[in-house]
Formats: structure tokens, sequence, C-alpha cells
């Protein structure tokens, strides 16, 4: 389509250029005459720029209404989507009775136009917005921490007291070895209730993590709407 | 989670189990504690070797059995505990597996000398006594290897012997009896002696198989006891054996802990070395025998006791040097039933001599044994002969060969055997009455030649050589 609309460009660029019998002589503008206005359209749909190509045309069909610059506008309108006024610019391309070729390829670009046309246009669906989920921290949860710290902290003197006995050897064999029992059965309560705190923490946590409250938020026509759901 | 209670179990099971005791009263969990050399406590198991077993708060020992084995540095004395059965020791205690079992006795000196590639000098402490014991005269015997040395030692009185060296020690320790007789000298150790103790033999033994350096004295006061003595710890126990002369210490149970034999009179009795009730051993002399063959004039019925496996059967059998020669072999252990009992000039095997010959023979010598044969040295008294006897198995003596033949000379009423010479073949080394020097090397055939030893004045009654040596370069 570029390398069409560039071609056209170059066809009025051709009969701007031309002087023309038949055509009256068109005053040219103080700053740019008819094939400069076509270079500079040129020069825009290189750019990618069609909306300013089309511009610029109309300018030149202004000064100059030759009927090539009317098969370019319909070339250009195309570009941008607008596939009834290129259709437009094309039927008043074909009153201006050009050549059957010229006439023929018009035709074709109407019948691409029409097909755009009957094409549905098919529209992608925003995502719906995400639902912002908020976790919820209970005075429960603030319970549990305080007394999982208060078990670890517990158990981590009964984890020293246990440490201090069971390495102390002095007294007798007996004496020792009795301290050692004291020792292990200190080391393993402390590590039952060291468990105990770790767990009601861990509990306190899950319990944070899972008491969640989604936030949606929805566009309607009327306005928005804004839905709150809890999961657990 | 999980790891943070691995983490904490890990933290708070960092405990030592290990416990250090400084003496027996600590050690009372579990049955007779015992504190051991290495701090550690010990219950009694009779499962173990020792019968002891480390209580389960030993370290990284817990619940093992203890072992008492200690690298010998001088395989050349006496009187120390059983080494681990390696090198030297491996091939002394696969000939005599007491070696590495009760201690390192005589015999298992005897044997590396034969069988290892060492080579020892040789020391003697000799305790000569006239019959009344007013005349005592203590003298140390050296062979440097080339050479002997003879010197007197006025700085001790009563009695000289040689014990083994301090544990982890080179050389052996000289003891006797300090002059006023205030202690008993071990090495530089003082240990308390009494007035009214005659004292007859100091040795050192692995008694209890502890590995301590344990030191037993044999004495005479109303009656005759052994005291075993703790040098590391003064701890003392006091046996009254009612036998102390020539204490000397084997295997006779075969239960791996030493068991002494020391005599009285005619009477020799061996001493069992067992756990008494509260599971501490103890000396116990339920067997004994008596050296027939009537007294001798002139000398002593009983002169010396040795160790010897003389029936190849590698068990340590006794030999006992007095009015008879007497052997005890027995494989279980040793009863009071010689398996040889020699009398009489000539020698005569299990037999009486007549009632005219019995009074005027009494013998002494010693055991010397070789790779492939086990011999006894026989010296008689009072006229001079001196035989070499090789006893068979079956209690047959297979050879009798006269030594030496000199009924004018003067008796050898004491010897020994080591390696003088450094053959591996053991020598002989003997002794008369007025402490001349006499050695036979095995390389020479044994032929008796006297030693460059000036005599005593006084003919001794009794001579009693304590035999050691050290490591020589």
């Amino acid at each position: 389509m570029r390398t069409a609309i560039t071609g056209t460009l170059v066809l009025a660029a051709m009969v701007a250029s031309t002087p023309a019998r038949a055509q009256p002589r068109v005053p040219e503008g103080p700053g740019c005459s008819t094939p400069c206005l076509v270079a500079k359209a040129r020069e825009k749909l290189k750019h990618g720029d069609a909306a300013g190509a089309r511009d610029i045309l109309l300018t030149a069909y202004a000064l100059i209404p030759q009927p090539a610059l009317l098969f370019a506008l319909g070339q250009v309108e195309l570009e941008l989507g607008n596939n009834t006024a290129a259709i437009r610019y094309y039927e008043q391309f074909i009153a201006s009775e050009p050549g059957d070729e010229q006439v023929a390829l018009a035709q074709q670009a109407i019948g691409a136009a029409r097909m755009r046309i009957a094409q549905p246009v098919e529209k992608r669906k925003p995502d719906p917005p995400k639902p912002r989920v908020e976790h919820r921290w209970r005075i429960e949860n603030t319970g549990l921490v305080l007394l999982g710290g208060a078990a670890i902290a517990v158990a981590g003197g009964l984890l020293y007291t246990a440490n201090l006995q069971g390495n102390d050897a002095s007294g007798t064999l007996k004496e020792f070895d009795d301290r050692l029992d004291q020792a292990r059965t200190l080391r393993l309560t402390g590590v039952g209730v060291a468990a105990a705190g770790g767990l009601a923490i861990g509990l306190a946590v899950l319990r944070w993590r899972l008491d969640r409250t989604e936030v949606r938020a929805a566009p309607t026509p009327g306005g928005a709407t804004v839905t709150v759901g809890r999961r657990w | 989670m999980v790891r943070l209670v691995i983490f904490l179990t890990v933290l708070a099971g960092c405990f030592e189990d290990r416990y250090l005791c400084s003496s027996d009263a600590d050690c009372n969990l579990g049955e007779a504690g015992r504190c051991e050399i290495d701090g550690l406590c010990t219950v009694f198991d009779k499962v173990c070797d020792t019968e002891r077993r480390y209580s389960p708060h030993a370290g990284d020992r817990a619940d093992q059995c203890f072992d008492d084995h200690t690298a010998i540095a001088n395989l050349c004395a006496a009187g120390q505990p059983p080494p681990p059965p390696d090198g030297c020791a491996q091939d002394v205690c696969t000939a005599l597996p007491a070696c590495c079992t009760s201690g390192w006795s005589e015999a298992c000196v005897q044997q590396a000398q034969l069988r290892c590639a060492i080579s020892c000098d040789t020391r003697i402490a000799i305790t000569a006594t006239n019959q009344n014991r007013s005349v005592i005269e203590l003298w140390e015997y050296d062979w440097n290897g080339s050479s002997w040395r003879a010197t007197q030692h006025t700085d001790r009185e009563g009695l000289l012997a040689w014990v083994a060296p301090a544990p982890g020690e080179l050389e052996p320790r000289l003891a006797g009896i300090e002059v006023g007789g205030a202690s008993v000298l071990v090495g530089g150790a003082l240990l308390p002696a009494f007035t009214d103790r005659t004292y007859q033999a100091i040795t050192s033994v692995d008694f209890d198989r502890d590995g301590r350096d344990t030191i037993a004295i044999a004495f005479t006061s109303d009656i005759a006891r052994i005291e075993v003595r703790k040098l590391d710890s003064s701890a003392v126990r006091e046996f009254p054996t009612t036998v102390a002369f020539g204490l000397s210490w084997g295997d006779t149970d075969r239960d791996a802990f030493p068991d002494g034999v020391a005599g009285i009179g005619t009477r020799y009795t061996l001493l069992d070395n067992i756990d008494d009730a509260s599971h501490v051993r103890a000396l116990s002399g339920t067997t004994s025998s008596n050296v027939g063959g009537g007294p001798t004039t002139g000398s002593p019925s009983l002169r010396k006791v040795d160790w010897i496996d003389i029936d190849g059967d590698r068990t340590l059998d006794l030999a006992v040097f007095g009015n008879q020669v007497r052997v005890h072999a027995n494989a279980d252990r040793l009863n009071d039933t010689p398996l040889v009992a020699v009398d009489c000039d000539p020698l005569v095997l299990n037999a009486m001599c007549s009632m005219t010959d019995q009074p005027l023979n009494s013998f002494s010598g010693t055991v010397l044994p070789s790779v492939d044969a086990q011999l006894l040295f026989v010296s008689t008294f009072p006229a001079r002969h001196i035989y070499e006897l090789a006893v068979l198995p079956g209690a047959q003596i297979g050879r009798v060969t006269v030594a030496d033949d000199c009924p004018t000379c003067l008796p050898i009423i004491a010897a020994v055997a080591r390696d003088l010479d450094g053959d591996h073949k053991l020598d002989f080394i003997g002794l008369d009455e007025k402490l001349g020097l006499y050695v036979g090397l095995a390389a020479d055939g044994f032929r008796i030649k006297q030693q460059p030893i000036a005599l005593r004045p006084t003919r001794f009654f009794n001579v009693l050589p304590s035999v050691t040596g050290a490591p020589s370069p």
C-alpha cells in the first residue's frame, strides 16, 4: 500500500510538474509550488505521517485541482482507515475521466475500501481490572505472636539452663549423671516449648495470609461499581 | 519451622558427656566405680578382659571396655603393663600370650631378647644376706655390653631391687630401703616404711590392670604380707598372704590378671589375683606346695621362683629352686602338684634320694628358654655342679648336660638368664656365695667362666638377684 501511495504521489508529482495544456494554470503559493507540496507529502508519508500527507495534498488540490491528486488523496485516506472518504476521492477521480487503466486502478482501490468496510471491526476487550487483595491483621494474631515469642523466650531460658547443667562436670559421677538427666529433660522441654512458640507465630502468619479481602472495581455505563469479597 | 526445631535441638544437644574424676570416690555410679589413669570412671564388668568398662559418661570411650595396654618404651625391663600386640610385642605374645594380657614379666623380656631385634644392657641388683640377716650387702652388677661393673650400695639397706621404669619412661628404677628404715625408695619416690617389717621383695606389677604405676612390696612382720601401693595416688592395700620371700609375678590361673608366687620356709604359695566381694582385686593364696627333699645345711629351703613356658603350650609355667627343683606346668591353671620334681646329685627325676643324700643337696638356678628349647640351668649346693636340663612335652627330661663341674668351687646360689652378647640367645649368669660372678655364653656352649669381680669376705646364705635392663644403643 505504501508503495502504491508513493507511486500515486509520484504520478501526482509528474502531473503537477508537467504543464498541461488542458489545465488552467494555477497560481503557485507564496512558499511552495504544487510539485514542492507533493514532494513534502511524499516526505511525510515516508515518515509514516499519513495525516500530514493528506493535509498537504488537500492544500495542493486546493491550489491546482488535478484529478491525480484525488487518487492520491483516496490512497492516503485508505491508509488512514477512512475508507468511505477514500471511496469518495476515487469516485471523483473516475468522474474526471482518466484513462482506462487509471479507472481500473481506481475501481480496484474502491473494491479494497469496500471490503474493509464490510469487515467486522474486532475490538479487544480490555482485561478486567485485577482485584486488589488486602490481608487483614487481627488482634488474635497479635496474641498468637506474643504467646509464641514468650514461649520461645522461655525455651531459650530452658535451653540455656540445660546447657549450663549439662556441661557442669563438678561433684561426683552420680551428681553429674543426675544433672545430665535433668539437663536432657530441660532440653527436651525447651525444644518442645520453642516448637510450640514457633507454631503459634506460624499460625498467626498463616491466619494473616489466609484472611484476605478482595477489592474489585469495575466501570459501568452509569459509573463504576466496587465489589468487596472475602476469602479464607 | 522444622529447621528451627532442628537448630534448637542441635544447639541444646551440645552437652559434653564426659565426666573427669580425681579419685575412686568420685565414681559412685554403677558397680565398684574406679577412677582410671585417664581421669574417666569405669565400673565392674566381668565381660571385659580387664573386668572394667567405662561409664556412660566417658565421652568417646563411653561403655567401651577399659584397656590398660600401654606401649612399652623399654622392653628390657619386667614389671610393666601389657603392651599392645604389635611390633616386637606381637612376636613375644605369639609365643607367650600372657605378656600381652597379664603383664610384661621377666619371661616376656627373655622372649623379646630371643625374638626381637633389641639389645639390652644388663643390670642386676643383689641383696646378699647371711643366715641370721646380721650382714646384708647390697650390690649392683652392671653389664654394659663389654664389661661388668660392681657397685656396692650403702645408701640403702635391707633390700635392693630393680622395678620397671615409671610409665612412659625408659630407665628402670632402683628400689630399696632408706638407711634408717624410714622409707621405701623407688627411684626418686619415697614410700612409708616401718621398722617392724623385714622387707623381702620390691616389685612393680600392673596388679589391677589399671595401667597405673604400681609397686608390690612383700614383707614379714607378725605374718608375711604383700602391700600393693599406687605411686600416683598413694592408695595402698595390704594382703596377709603369709608368704613374702621371692615374690614374683606371672599368670597361674590364666585369667589375664597377674598372679604372684612367694614363699616362706619350704612352702611356696600361688597367690591368685582375684576379684573380691567389692570387685577390687585382691590376693588369695589358696594353693600351696612344699619343696621336698629335706633341708640342706647352709642353704635356704627355697631360693628362687622363675617363669617359663616349659611345655610349649604358650602358657607360663613355674620353676622353683630350693631343696628340690620343681616345675608346675598345667595348661588351665597351675596347681600344687609339680609336673617335674628333681633332686639329688646327679639329678634324679621324680624320685626320692636316699635319706643319706637328701640333706646334702639343694639347688639354685634359672630358666633359660631358647626359640626351640626350654632349658633349666640347675646348680647344686654345696658341691658345685651345673646341669642343663631340657624338659620335653610329657614332663620328660630330654637331656641333662653338665655345663660345669667343680665340686671344690664356691657353689652358685643365684642365677639369672639374659642375652649378654647380643646374639639373641640367652646366656647364663650365676653368683656364688661370695658374690663372685660367672657367665656362660650360649655362643660358647655355656662354658662357665668367672668374671673379674672381687669376691666378698663373707659367705652369704642367701643371694637375691633382681635383674633388669634398658635398650643399649
